[in-house]
């Protein structure tokens, strides 16, 4: 059986520093897990890899048993932590845009979330703010029906009440036996949604448990055992 | 999504030729029509008549003709690096390379298009020029543009292919920029700069050697000698795309390090 998202001895080199070390790391079906750790882990470099962005200096990504590809990136919907649009296209291009490259984008669905959060689909990206860029982004990204939700940093630039919405709305759009693999370094905020945690420190696993088992085992919260794990 | 890639290509990078165009044409009208009208307005009556501040403005608009002109040679060129590099390397990068879309078809439906308006550029400031000296020409003397002779398609042939190779060179050279840790552009001119250096080193032995003498025989030989050679020269030509295609292909599909 293949894993959704399955890391072999992963490592990447920058060159003034690892950022990942010797990765081993499984993701199963229909998990919601946060990937998180301080500022410089290598959470975006691991996000990054999978997404074949970056070249491994070593080891492998396998995404449903294949290394990042066209049949990958058929699957794999991706938030980066930067505003990825051009700036000339207006809301509803961009989604004209996915609509045209990804089969399984649900441009139904994407226009509904666009109405609820105030957006008009002849809004230019350039006019927009940071926070409704992330919007845009977050909408395109989850309304697609993929296997696997690479989402890097999805409410770190938006104010608290939209923060809700988006976490709602990951929640409530991915399919069932799809993977969410959310990195984020605000865990109180997203800690009730999660089912497994995986914590990354200087390019290493600390830890991968089941949220259950850090509240009933550890008789503690994801936020507290992070607090623990990280002390400064 | 060859198909696609393009028409996204074209969305993108027209918005920013066709003002220039319309530019273009525009001026070449305005100063066309001030010459044709006869009377006191074109630049020779202006003379003739020692009329210094009509002599200035006919200039001024005629200067800022060329610079149009100019201006949209450069822009074509600079467009085509820059649309390149911030579509695949830049932010635009993290939404182009995680599309489910081969390589080739990426490197395609970025070359088309930029071919497509290298060709559009060359044509439109060719209107403009004739525009300009509508009146004076002889419009039956063109008609021999309608003859064609193998050499005439040959030399067409010669002229689009190195419009490829070229293109094709800054995107290898900006791939091969993006091997660099850092200072990637830095290495990119180096890369370009070695492309060209070594391309004329190569040229410089092909055709100016002793024992083939193909440069001789293009300029003294007979017409079976031209032939030959403009031949050789495509070859050339094309030997050096398909090594850039090579390239960029490579790096793009086993080296990509976004920052």
């Amino acid at each position: 059986m293949s894993y959704t998202l399955e890391c072999q001895t992963l490592t990447k080199h920058y060159p003034q520093s690892l950022a990942l070390n010797q990765i081993n790391l499984q993701l199963g079906k229909g998990k919601i897990v946060g990937l998180l750790g301080p500022n410089g882990s290598g959470k975006t470099t691991l996000i990054k890899l999978a997404n074949g962005l970056l070249t491994p200096t070593q080891g492998q990504v396998l995404i449903n048993g294949q290394p990042p590809g066209i049949e990958t990136k058929k699957v794999v919907a991706y938030l980066p932590e930067r505003t990825y649009l051009p700036d000339w296209m207006t809301a509803g291009k961009a989604m004209a845009y996915f609509q045209d490259f990804y089969e399984n984008f649900n441009m139904e669905k994407a226009e509904d979330m666009l109405v609820r959060l105030g957006i008009a689909k002849q809004d230019r990206i350039k006019t927009m703010s940071k926070g409704t860029r992330e919007k845009i982004q977050l909408i395109l990204v989850m309304s697609r029906e993929a296997d696997l939700y690479l989402l890097d940093e999805p409410i770190g630039g938006v104010d608290p009440a939209a923060r809700d919405y988006i976490l709602d709305t990951i929640i409530t759009n991915y399919r069932e036996d799809a993977t969410v693999l959310i990195s984020t370094h605000l865990i109180h905020d997203i800690e009730h949604v999660l089912d497994e945690v995986v914590f990354l420190n200087q390019g290493r696993i600390a830890l991968h448990e089941s949220v259950k088992q850090i509240q009933t085992e550890r008789e503690t919260t994801v936020d507290a055992l992070f607090r623990e794990v990280f002390r400064c | 999504m060859l198909r696609k890639i393009m028409k996204y290509e074209f969305l993108a990078t027209g918005r920013l030729f066709l003002p220039a165009y319309i530019a273009v044409v525009a001026l070449a009208l305005f100063n066309g029509i001030l010459q044709w009208a006869g009377g006191d307005s074109g630049l020779y009556s202006a003379f003739a008549r020692a009329d210094n501040w009509a002599i200035a403005t006919n200039s001024l608009l005629m200067i800022v003709y060329f610079m149009v002109v100019f201006a949209t040679a450069v822009l074509t060129t600079v467009l085509i690096i820059r649309r390149f590099y911030t579509s695949l390397f830049k932010d635009e990068g993290y939404l182009t390379n995680t599309l489910p879309v081969s390589v080739d078809k990426l490197l395609l439906g970025k070359l088309l298009p930029a071919i497509c308006w290298s060709i559009i550029s060359f044509i439109v400031v060719t209107i403009s020029v004739l525009i300009l000296v509508a009146q004076w020409i002889v419009w039956q003397d063109l008609l021999f543009f309608l003859d064609w002779e193998l050499m005439d398609v040959l030399s067409l042939l010669s002229i689009v292919v190195s419009l490829v190779t070229g293109i094709l060179a800054f995107y290898s050279a900006l791939a091969i920029g993006q091997l660099a840790k850092r200072r990637k552009i830095l290495l990119a001119i180096g890369a370009y700069i070695g492309i060209v250096f070594a391309v004329s080193l190569i040229s410089t032995f092909l055709f100016f050697n002793t024992n083939t003498s193909l440069i001789d025989r293009f300029i003294f030989g007979t017409d079976q000698d031209i032939i030959n050679t403009t031949l050789i020269s495509i070859g050339f030509s094309l030997a050096q795309a398909v090594m850039h295609y090579v390239i960029a292909r490579y790096i793009l599909k086993n080296k990509l390090n976004l920052e």
